[in-house]
């Protein structure tokens, strides 16, 4: 079976990668018996190349780190991420789970939901907050969060369904989150027009970030309105006044810088 | 270390294999071992392993340079080693330190030259701390959720401390320690506790791949084909014959980058004795 997604692909490469290593002596010994130059020749070539890699490797890295602001920045946010996983304190979320068990409740579930959502945990998140709709409909922030599971697990036609139930209700729920991630869905799911004046609402009624910025450029540029997305990009590129930049959004102005660059590049 | 004192039963393997490091050092010397006694006794050079002993690959992990190093490694062995026990058992303890000396020796084999010569149990007892952060690991929820606590975050920065140290101090070889280190973490990680998603294939495969790894690492280091020093005892030892010629021209090509350069019958015996020289300094 074919790898489809990144992380998988990134597996199969890693273990490719095991299996040639682990195989890699006894090929020798067996080489060796045919022709004993052979093998010297072949052991001399893997590791005069496996250093070239290495050195390879590193000097890119080095070189990205150095000039584009995108590995720097992309470094910094997912040390920043990893760092938040690790540093979760999984007792509320089990203290939420205990209470569940006395009463079942739509709050409880709601709650239990958030909590695993907030862990990380999107199937045990989904799983609460449509338990707690369905007790009761009416709870628009778990309509909201199960959307946004939804988005996060990568699953954008379900996403894009109930964020529009969201959005049809209250357009600026959740401070215009949830207008912003149902103008990523459409954008994702190839309706970029739509994406375009989703987003393009969601910056002319919540000012956005470098990131809200950034995908709007990218549904314009999509939408074959480059102008627009240039003046979107530079927007996005415009470093914070007033407050200090979270690492995502360092990583999205750096996303856009890059990408300017490039646009200019072309022009 | 009040454990394997106070009550050996729940340590028995640690308190073994300190008597076994002290034994050795009083077989050896124990403040200044003679080397003579200490190549006797298993100390490990690529060479001597590739040469019909492999049993060096375990056992310079019970021998020790001289009284600062025994003391050092038992202490180390005293602290580390109840904890990690009384966590996986006596055997599967006794497994790891096996494994981890081997991965250890391995690596020194495979990276130092054939005459460099090793002993010391830091292999070994890098590959318990490895196993400490692999347990750590697989405790918790996320496989970096230890992360968030003290106690496992001080034991990589020991890791890293003596790692640094390592590189520094010239008769200290770091790559028997990383040899450990990662032999030592792999074992536990992978094959001394369950998979945490039950079997899968893939599980199953990486678990085949790392022990595939280690098995041929530890058999080119018994018969390491494309190294000089094997090539030219395997072609002083061939009879005459295309055989023959082809390990020449290998062993000419692994020591000279040429396998058609010019060398006579003579000047590999001459290479050959050479070589038997460097064999026997340490034997009697």
């Amino acid at each position: 079976m074919t790898p489809t997604n990144p992380r998988d692909r990134l597996f199969a490469a890693g273990m490719g990668s095991l299996w040639i290593a682990a195989a890699f002596p006894l090929v020798l010994l067996a080489v060796h018996e045919i022709s004993p130059v052979a093998a010297v020749s072949i052991a001399s070539e893997a590791a005069r190349w496996s250093l070239r890699l290495c050195l390879g490797v590193t000097a890119v890295f080095a070189a990205g780190l150095a000039l584009l602001p995108t590995v720097r920045a992309g470094v910094a946010f997912a040390f920043s991420m990893w760092l938040d996983s690790v540093r979760r304190n999984p007792a509320p979320l089990r203290k939420a789970q205990m209470e569940l068990r006395h009463a079942e409740t739509a709050a409880r579930h709601f709650e239990v939901g958030r909590l695993a959502a907030l862990q990380g945990d999107l199937r045990l998140a989904a799983t609460h907050l449509s338990r707690a709709l369905e007790i009761d409909p009416e709870i628009d922030s778990a309509l909201f969060l199960l959307g946004k599971t939804a988005f996060q697990a990568k699953d954008f036609s379900s996403a894009g369904r109930i964020l529009g139930e969201v959005v049809a209700k209250d357009p600026n729920h959740a401070f215009g989150e949830a207008l912003l991630l149902l103008g990523r869905c459409r954008y994702v799911l190839g309706d970029v027009e739509c994406a375009a004046e989703l987003l393009q609402r969601h910056d002319r009624e919540q000012g956005g970030n470098s990131k809200s910025k950034f995908w709007l450029a990218q549904a314009l540029f999509a939408a074959g309105r480059a102008a627009a997305a240039e003046e979107a990009l530079r927007a996005a590129a415009t470093p914070l006044q007033g407050r200090r930049e979270t690492p995502e959004e360092r990583f999205y102005r750096a996303r856009a810088r890059v990408r300017l660059w490039r646009a200019r590049g072309k022009a | 270390m009040r454990n394997v004192l106070e009550r050996p039963g729940e340590a028995p393997v640690t308190l073994a294999l300190a008597l076994a490091y002290v034994t050795c050092a009083f077989l050896t010397g124990p403040v200044e071992p003679d080397p003579e006694r200490l190549f006797a006794y298993g100390m490990l050079r690529p060479l001597d392993a590739a040469s019909g002993e492999p049993w060096r690959l375990l056992s310079c992990a019970f021998l020790h340079g001289g009284i600062v190093h025994l003391g050092f490694n038992t202490f180390a062995l005293a602290w580390i080693g109840p904890m990690i026990e009384k966590s996986i058992g006596s055997a599967r303890f006794a497994l790891l330190y096996a494994v981890s000396a081997l991965g250890g020796s391995i690596a020194f084999c495979l990276w130092n030259a054939p005459w460099q010569s090793v002993v010391g149990g830091s292999g070994a007892l890098f590959g318990m701390m490895g196993s400490a952060v692999a347990l750590n690991m697989r405790a918790g929820r996320h496989i970096f959720s230890f992360l968030a606590y003290e106690g496992p975050r001080a034991l990589l920065s020991l890791i890293a401390v003596n790692l640094v140290l390592g590189w520094m101090m010239p008769m200290v070889s770091n790559t028997c320690h990383i040899g450990g280190l990662l032999s030592g973490f792999l074992l536990t990680f992978f094959f001394l506790q369950g998979p945490r998603e039950g079997v899968t294939t893939r599980g199953a495969a990486l678990r085949a791949a790392i022990a595939l790894l280690f098995v041929s690492c530890a058999a080119y280091c018994i018969r390491p084909v494309a190294r000089w020093d094997w090539l030219l005892s395997a072609w002083h030892e061939a009879d005459p014959g295309p055989a023959r010629d082809a390990l020449k021209r290998a062993y000419m090509l692994s020591a000279a980058g040429d396998p058609d350069a010019e060398a006579s019958e003579e000047d590999l015996e001459a290479d050959f004795r050479e070589l038997q020289k460097i064999r026997s300094t340490y034997r009697r």
